[in-house]
C-alpha cells in the first residue's frame, strides 16, 4: 500500500514528511538526527538525546514532564539511537491520541508539537549547561544502561559477536558508548555535544496524522528547524560493507549460564540488497527457514535459530541458544544448511513462499505510524526510490540464481560462543 | 439468510465497535471490522494455561493430574499434523503463523495481509486436528528444553517466578510455564490426547479476528470448518491457597549488572466485573504512589536508590490469583522494599493525592484508546474479554465508573503490606 506522503524541503540535509492517515487515533511525530559515527562521541550524544526528553525548561523535572504527558492522556515521548552502518541514529518521538478524542476539546496535536519543540530547542540549560541535577540523573542512567548490557544473554551475544566482527571500524560498538567514556562527560560537554549534533546532523522529521488540518503543525516545525544557525550537515555514509577478516575469529566466553549461546557472522564483499534480505528469510528469517526446518525441527537442536541480515555492512548474523555440548554439532549443521543454500539445493518452494511472505509483509505497511515512518526513512537511507509496489516488484523478479549468488558471496568471519559453565569437557567452539 | 445472530457491540468513547456471534458449534467469536487497514489478525485461543495442572468432566468420579508444563507443550506440538505442519501451510498465504501458552490460556494466531479466509483456514483446522505419536512428541523435547534453559538464563523471568514461588504455597500459579526440563519428560501422547479432549472443547474457546475482514466470509470459513461438539461440563480443582505468603524474600544469582527486584503483594482473587474494576483501580493506586510521576518515584531516583527501569507492573491476575507488583534495578533493594512499604502506610493513613488519582484515570483513557489503533491490539483486546468472562470494551466502560473512593477503599482494605515478597537476583 503506498503512502498518503508529501515531503517540504526544509533547508540543506533537512525534511518534513507528513503522512496523511485518516484510520489511526493518534498523532506521531519523529524528529530523526543523523550524524557520521564517531565512537568517542556516542556516550555524549546519547546522553545528550536522553537528556531533551526528560525535562525541558518549561516542565524542569522529570515529574512535571510525567504529569504534563499523562494530562494529555498518557502521551508518550522519548528517545532513541542506534547504528546503521556509519550513521548514528538519534531521534525524539512523541504521540497523543487523536483531537478528536480529547475529553475537553484539547488540541493535543498542537500541545505535542509544542512539546518536542520545546524539548528540542528550549532544553532544560543553564548557562551553557544541562542543570546539574537532571544531568547526573541521565548520567547513572547511561552508566546503569552500560553495565546491565549482560543482562539481556541473547543480545549481549550479539553486541559480543557484533564488536568482534566490526572489530577496528566506526560502528563495532554499540550506540551508547564506553563506560569510560560516559564517567568523562560533564553538563558543559555534553551540551556543547549536542549544540555540534544540532549543527552537523541531517534532520528528517516525520508527522502521521488523521488530522485533517495541520497547517500549524507545519508551519511551526518548518519555524523551529529553519532558525538553526550554523548549519553543517556531514555526509552520511549508510553503505559500508565490512571487510572479511583474514582468518575466522573466534571467542569463546565463559559465563554462568545454563545455555549456551552461539552467532556467526558471514561477510560478503558485494551483495545485492533485495536478493540479500530474500535469502535470510530463506536460510533463518522463516519458520520455514532452512535453519528452522533442520537445525530447531529435524534435529532439535535448539529453541531459535535465526539468521538477519545487516544493511549496509553486507553481513548476516545466525544466532542460536544451545547445550554447550550441541554447540559444535550446531554450527556444523548452520554451516551444512549454507553449503546447500550454495549448491542451490533447496525447494524451490521455499523461494516462492519467502516471496509471498516479502510481499505479505510489504502490503501491512501503513496499518501502524511507525511501519508509515519506518517506510519514508528506509527509501531515504537506502536511496531507492520504489514505491511498495515497485518493491514488490523486484521481491517477486527474484530468480533461485539470485539466492545462490548470495549464498556464494558470503564467508564465515566470525564465531562467538558464550560458555556454559556446566560440562566445560564437551567445550568446542 | 444468516445462520448466525450478530450482535453488534459498539464502545461510544472507543469509536469502534465489534460483532458477536454464538456459533451453534459452541464457539464464541468475536470480529473487528476495521476500515482502511490492510492487514488481520486472528486469535484462536482455550481457557487452558499452565495452571490447568488438575480436573475432571462431567460423570468422572476423579480428578486427573497432568505434569508441569503440558499445556506448553501441547501448544508446540499442535503446529503439526500427519502431513505436514501448520507452519508450512502458512508459508504457502503468506500469514505470520505462531501461539503462546500463559498460565490460563494458550491462543494460535496468525497475521497477513493477503488470503486471509486461506489462512483462517489454516488455523480452524490444525488447531481442531491434534496429531501425536511417540515420535513426535520425543522430538519436541529437545526443543523445549532449550527453550526452559533460555527461560532460566533470563533475569526478568526468573526474579518474578522466585517472587511467585514464595508467594504461593499450593496454587499452580508458582509452576513455570514450560514447566521444567524433568517435568516434560513425562508428557506422552496419551497425556496429550487427554488435555486436548478436554480443554479444546469449542465451549471453551474463542475466535477474535480484527482487521481487514468481512464477518460473513469468517462466518462462511467457520461454518464450513467448525466441529460442533458437546459442552462435557469441565471441573477445575485448586489445592487450597492460604491467605499469607510462603516467605517474604528470595534470592537467587545470575549474571545481571546490578541487582535486580520484584517486590510484590498477594492480594484477595476476584473475577468478572469486579476483577476489571480491581485491576483498573489497582493500577492507578500503584501509578498515583509510584509511578514515574509521584513525589516518592521523584525522591528515590535523586537518591540513586532507584534508575528508570524501576517500574510498576499491570496487575497479574487469574483464576485464583491477584498480585500487584514493581520492579527494577538496585543497589539496595530492601531498602526499596522498607521505603516502598512505608509509603503505601503513609498513604493509607493520609490518603491518596486526589488531582494524581484523576490524572491516573486520564492515561488508562489514553492508553485504551491508543490501544484501538491495532489490529492486533484489538484482536486481544477481544480475546483478553472472553478470557474475563466479560464483553469487548468492558475496561472502557468501567473506568468511567471507578472513583477516588474506590482507590482509597482499595489501597487500606486490599493492600497488605505482611504480604509483600521481596524477589532479588544479583550476580
Amino acid at each position: 500500500m503506498n503512502l498518503k506522503e508529501t515531503t517540504i524541503t526544509l533547508g540543506e540535509g533537512m525534511e518534513l514528511h507528513t503522512i496523511f492517515e485518516p484510520k489511526f487515533k493518534t498523532n506521531t511525530i519523529r524528529v530523526m538526527l543523523l550524524v557520521p559515527v564517531i565512537p568517542e562521541k556516542n556516550s555524549a550524544y546519547s546522553l545528550a538525546i536522553s537528556l531533551l526528553t526528560e525535562s525541558n525548561r518549561k516542565y524542569p523535572d522529570n515529574a512535571s514532564m510525567t504529569i504534563k504527558l499523562d494530562n494529555m492522556y498518557s502521551a508518550n515521548l522519548g528517545s532513541s539511537m542506534s547504528l546503521n552502518g556509519r550513521v548514528m541514529q538519534l531521534s525524539i518521538s512523541g504521540g497523543t491520541i487523536a483531537n478528536r478524542y480529547a475529553l475537553n476539546g484539547e488540541d493535543l496535536l498542537g500541545e505535542l508539537t509544542e512539546l518536542v519543540l520545546d524539548c528540542i530547542f528550549d532544553p532544560n540549560v543553564k548557562d551553557g549547561a544541562f542543570v546539574e541535577s537532571e544531568f547526573k540523573i541521565e548520567q547513572k542512567e547511561l552508566l546503569d544502561a552500560i553495565q546491565a548490557e549482560i543482562n539481556q544473554k541473547r543480545t549481549y551475544a550479539l553486541i559480543r559477536a557484533r564488536r568482534t566482527a566490526f572489530e577496528g571500524e566506526p560502528d563495532a560498538y554499540p550506540s551508547y558508548g564506553t563506560q569510560e567514556n560516559a564517567l568523562q562527560l560533564t553538563p558543559e560537554s555534553v551540551y556543547e555535544a549536542y549544540q555540534e549534533m544540532l549543527k552537523r546532523a541531517v534532520v528528517q522529521i516525520y508527522l502521521v496524522t488523521p488530522e485533517k488540518d495541520v497547517t500549524a503543525t507545519v508551519e511551526q516545525l518548518k519555524n523551529a528547524f529553519t532558525q538553526i544557525p550554523d548549519r553543517k550537515p556531514e555526509p552520511l555514509l549508510f553503505d559500508c560493507p565490512s571487510p572479511l577478516k583474514k582468518e575466522v575469529s573466534e571467542i569463546i566466553e565463559p559465563m554462568d549460564v545454563v545455555q549456551s549461546k552461539l552467532v556467526m557472522a558471514f561477510k560478503a564483499e558485494e551483495i545485492e540488497t533485495y536478493a540479500f534480505k530474500m535469502f535470510s528469510a530463506m536460510f533463518g528469517g522463516l519458520p520455514v527457514s532452512m535453519l528452522f526446518a533442520n537445525v530447531r525441527e529435524k534435529m532439535s537442536l535448539c529453541y531459535y535459530c535465526a539468521s538477519r541480515t545487516l544493511y549496509g555492512k553486507n553481513t548476516l548474523i545466525v544466532d542460536s541458544g544451545v547445550e554447550l555440548a550441541n554447540a559444535q554439532k550446531t554450527r556444523e549443521a548452520i554451516l551444512e544448511q549454507l553449503e546447500l543454500m550454495k549448491k542451490g539445493e533447496f525447494p524451490d518452494e521455499l523461494l516462492e513462499n519467502a516471496k509471498t511472505a516479502m510481499v505479505g509483509a510489504l502490503h501491512g505497511i501503513g496499518d501502524t505510524p511507525s511501519s508509515c515512518i519506518s517506510e519514508c526513512y528506509e527509501r531515504f537511507f537506502t536511496k531507492d526510490n520504489s514505491d511498495v509496489e515497485g518493491r514488490v516488484q523486484k521481491y517477486l523478479a527474484l530468480t533461485k540464481e539470485d539466492i545462490v549468488k548470495v549464498a556464494n558471496a558470503l564467508k564465515l568471519d566470525t564465531v562467538y560462543l558464550m560458555k556454559q559453565e556446566e560440562g566445560e569437557a564437551d567445550a568446542e567452539a | 439468510m444468516q445462520k448466525h445472530e450478530k450482535k453488534i457491540i459498539r464502545s461510544e468513547q472507543g469509536d469502534a465497535e465489534c460483532i458477536h456471534i454464538q456459533h451453534e458449534s459452541g464457539l464464541t467469536i468475536y470480529i473487528m471490522e476495521m476500515e482502511g487497514y490492510h492487514s488481520s489478525f486472528a486469535l484462536f485461543g482455550t481457557k487452558y494455561g499452565s495452571i490447568n495442572t488438575r480436573f475432571r468432566l462431567k460423570g468422572e468420579e476423579n480428578y486427573t493430574e497432568v505434569p508441569e508444563g503440558i499445556a506448553h507443550y501441547l501448544e508446540h506440538k499442535l503446529f503439526e499434523n500427519e502431513d505436514c505442519d501448520a507452519f508450512e501451510q502458512y508459508a504457502k498465504t503468506g500469514a505470520m503463523g505462531n501461539a503462546y501458552t500463559s498460565f490460563d490460556r494458550t491462543a494460535y494466531l496468525f497475521a497477513c495481509s493477503e488470503n486471509f479466509t486461506d489462512s483462517l483456514r489454516i488455523l480452524l483446522s490444525f488447531v481442531q486436528n491434534p496429531y501425536f505419536t511417540k515420535e513426535t512428541v520425543d522430538k519436541e523435547q529437545g526443543i523445549i528444553a532449550q527453550e526452559i534453559r533460555m527461560n532460566d538464563d533470563d533475569a526478568n523471568w526468573r526474579v518474578f517466578f522466585n517472587m511467585l514461588k514464595a508467594m504461593y504455597h499450593n496454587h499452580p500459579v508458582r509452576i513455570d510455564i514450560a514447566g521444567t526440563v524433568e517435568s516434560i519428560k513425562q508428557i506422552n501422547a496419551e497425556l496429550l490426547y487427554k488435555c486436548y479432549n478436554t480443554f479444546y472443547n469449542l465451549h471453551n474457546m474463542v475466535l477474535s479476528v480484527a482487521g481487514n475482514v468481512k464477518a460473513d466470509e469468517v462466518l462462511a470459513v467457520c461454518d464450513e470448518l467448525l466441529k460442533p461438539c458437546e459442552d462435557q461440563g469441565l471441573e477445575q480443582l485448586y489445592a487450597d491457597e492460604p491467605d499469607d505468603i510462603v516467605k517474604p524474600y528470595v534470592e537467587d544469582t545470575l549474571p545481571v549488572g546490578k541487582p535486580i527486584f520484584n517486590l510484590g503483594f498477594k492480594l484477595k482473587p476476584q473475577t468478572g466485573k469486579e476483577l476489571v474494576r480491581s485491576e483498573l483501580i489497582a493500577t492507578s493506586v500503584l501509578d498515583v504512589l509510584l509511578g514515574s510521576g509521584s513525589p516518592f518515584y521523584q525522591k528515590l531516583l535523586e537518591e540513586g536508590l532507584i534508575n528508570s527501569e524501576f517500574d510498576t507492573d499491570a496487575p497479574f491476575t487469574g483464576d485464583g490469583y491477584f498480585v500487584l507488583s514493581c520492579g527494577g534495578e538496585t543497589e539496595k533493594p530492601e531498602e526499596v522494599r522498607d521505603r516502598i512499604i512505608a509509603e503505601i502506610e503513609r498513604a493509607k493513613k493520609e490518603g491518596l493525592d486526589k488531582e494524581a488519582f484523576e490524572r491516573s484515570k486520564r492515561v488508562h483513557y489514553g492508553d485504551i484508546i491508543r490501544s484501538l489503533n491495532s489490529v492486533e491490539g484489538n484482536a486481544s483486546m477481544m480475546l483478553n474479554a472472553y478470557m474475563a468472562g466479560l464483553q469487548p470494551f468492558s475496561t472502557v466502560e468501567a473506568l468511567a465508573t471507578i472513583t477516588y473512593e474506590d482507590a482509597q477503599k482499595f489501597l487500606c482494605e486490599e493492600i497488605d503490606t505482611a504480604k509483600a515478597v521481596l524477589s532479588v537476583i544479583h550476580s
